[in-house]
């Protein structure tokens, strides 16, 4: 015969709440603690190749290729691109003397290869349409030289160092939200790199 | 319901023990108020406070670097890389910081030509260069009880102003005391552009 209902309840009555105040205390005093101590900020980091500096003291790089020596400089007004072989478009005028090392200061006279656009920022979606176009025309190549303006802020070296890194879905962008929004392209289970030898660089 | 029948036995029964638990019952409540013995209702608090405490020691996590200075904010970037335990310095707004000791005062985000053997365009800062010194000498005697090798790590932390100038300058002078890989700290999760 099943239980009676009355004397389930009765059974049910007989039990004392469990004594919950020690634990309560414990986890009142650990909540706090571990809230101090948390760190709600993720830290990370990137990697980056031993500088150079100066010019014309630049490692031989050991390949038959001419080495490209693709730089990148970061102006008040925009990027600046050279490198030493003439790529149409891109690396300047036409007259862009080949043998000459990179030279920021005559760079700096042609104006910005990629101005900043009309907010005032930096156009990082033409910076990446423009080294996708370069990568893929020296698919070997990793190593580019990144440079600055002496009074350009740290946070947008880091900003350009991360659009160069990584290569994306698509190799070109037309609008900042699409660009912004895109997910890394995977190769063989890793993502796919664009340029991820950076090596920092100033003129004296 | 004139027709009811007549209650059974056992249902007179069952109605007397009804009313006898509840009577029971009632005296029980009645004798547990005045002892203050009610207790509060903190299961559900417990509950909550349970899964924060949970939460919280996932999350947990020490971070090899220390980056708790008013006057720091670090850059945002995409990168995934998490960083790892090495030397440090750490450029803020007002000073460049070694092993935790201010090293170097930082004025309008330049560092005063007396600390630069006296030259504006020279790239080396002297204190900086015998603090980090030390620091190596610190890091290739430890490299050599524990039978490796001196790595030559330094991560970088410097505040997202930072004009470029200095941030070579600091480099330049880390890469003098023999510190040749660097890392630069930077906070997850910012957007691309």
């Amino acid at each position: 015969m099943a239980r009676r209902p009355s004397s389930k309840k009765k059974f049910s009555t007989d039990i004392e709440d469990l004594n919950l105040v020690p634990i309560m205390n414990l986890v009142v005093c650990l909540i706090p603690m571990v809230l101090f101590g948390a760190s709600f900020v993720k830290l990370g980091v990137v990697n980056v190749n031993t500088p150079k500096f100066g010019m014309g003291k630049s490692e031989a790089v050991e390949s038959d290729e001419k080495p490209l020596n693709l730089t990148v400089a970061l102006a008040d007004d925009g990027f600046r691109l050279s490198a030493s072989v003439v790529i149409p478009g891109i690396t300047g005028p036409e007259n862009f003397d080949p043998t000459a090392a990179p030279d920021p200061a005559a760079a700096a006279q042609q104006g910005p290869t990629i101005p900043k656009d009309s907010n005032g920022n930096y156009n990082f979606v033409d910076l990446y349409n423009k080294m996708v176009s370069i990568k893929d025309q020296y698919p070997n190549e990793n190593i580019v030289t990144l440079t600055a303006d002496a009074k350009i802020e740290y946070q947008y070296i880091i900003k350009t160092m991360d659009v160069l890194r990584l290569r994306l879905g698509e190799n070109r962008y037309n609008d900042l939200a699409a660009f912004q929004s895109a997910k890394p392209k995977m190769k063989d289970n890793s993502q796919e790199l664009l340029w991820p030898d950076v090596v920092l660089s100033v003129a004296q | 319901m004139s027709d009811q029948k007549p209650k059974t036995r056992e249902e007179i029964i069952q109605d007397w023990l009804a009313t006898e638990q509840a009577r029971k019952r009632q005296e029980r409540r009645g004798r547990r108020l005045p002892e203050g013995d009610a207790g509060l209702t903190i299961n559900s608090l417990m509950d909550a406070m349970t899964i924060i405490l949970i939460f919280l020691l996932i999350n947990y996590s020490v971070d090899p670097l220390k980056v708790d200075f008013p006057d720091l904010q670090l850059p945002a970037s995409t990168t995934e890389v998490n960083p790892e335990q090495s030397a440090a310095v750490i450029i803020t707004e007002k000073s460049i910081i070694v092993s935790d000791k201010e090293v170097v005062p930082i004025k309008d985000g330049m560092v005063d030509k007396v600390f630069k053997a006296g030259e504006e365009t020279a790239l080396r800062i002297e204190p900086l260069f015998e603090a980090l010194n030390k620091e190596a000498t610190n890091q290739k005697q430890i490299a050599s009880l524990r039978g490796g090798k001196f790595q030559g790590l330094i991560t970088v932390i410097a505040d997202r102003k930072v004009p470029y100038r200095l941030l070579t300058e600091v480099l330049y002078t880390a890469g003098q005391a023999e510190f040749a890989k660097f890392k630069f700290a930077v906070m997850k999760g910012a957007q691309r552009g």
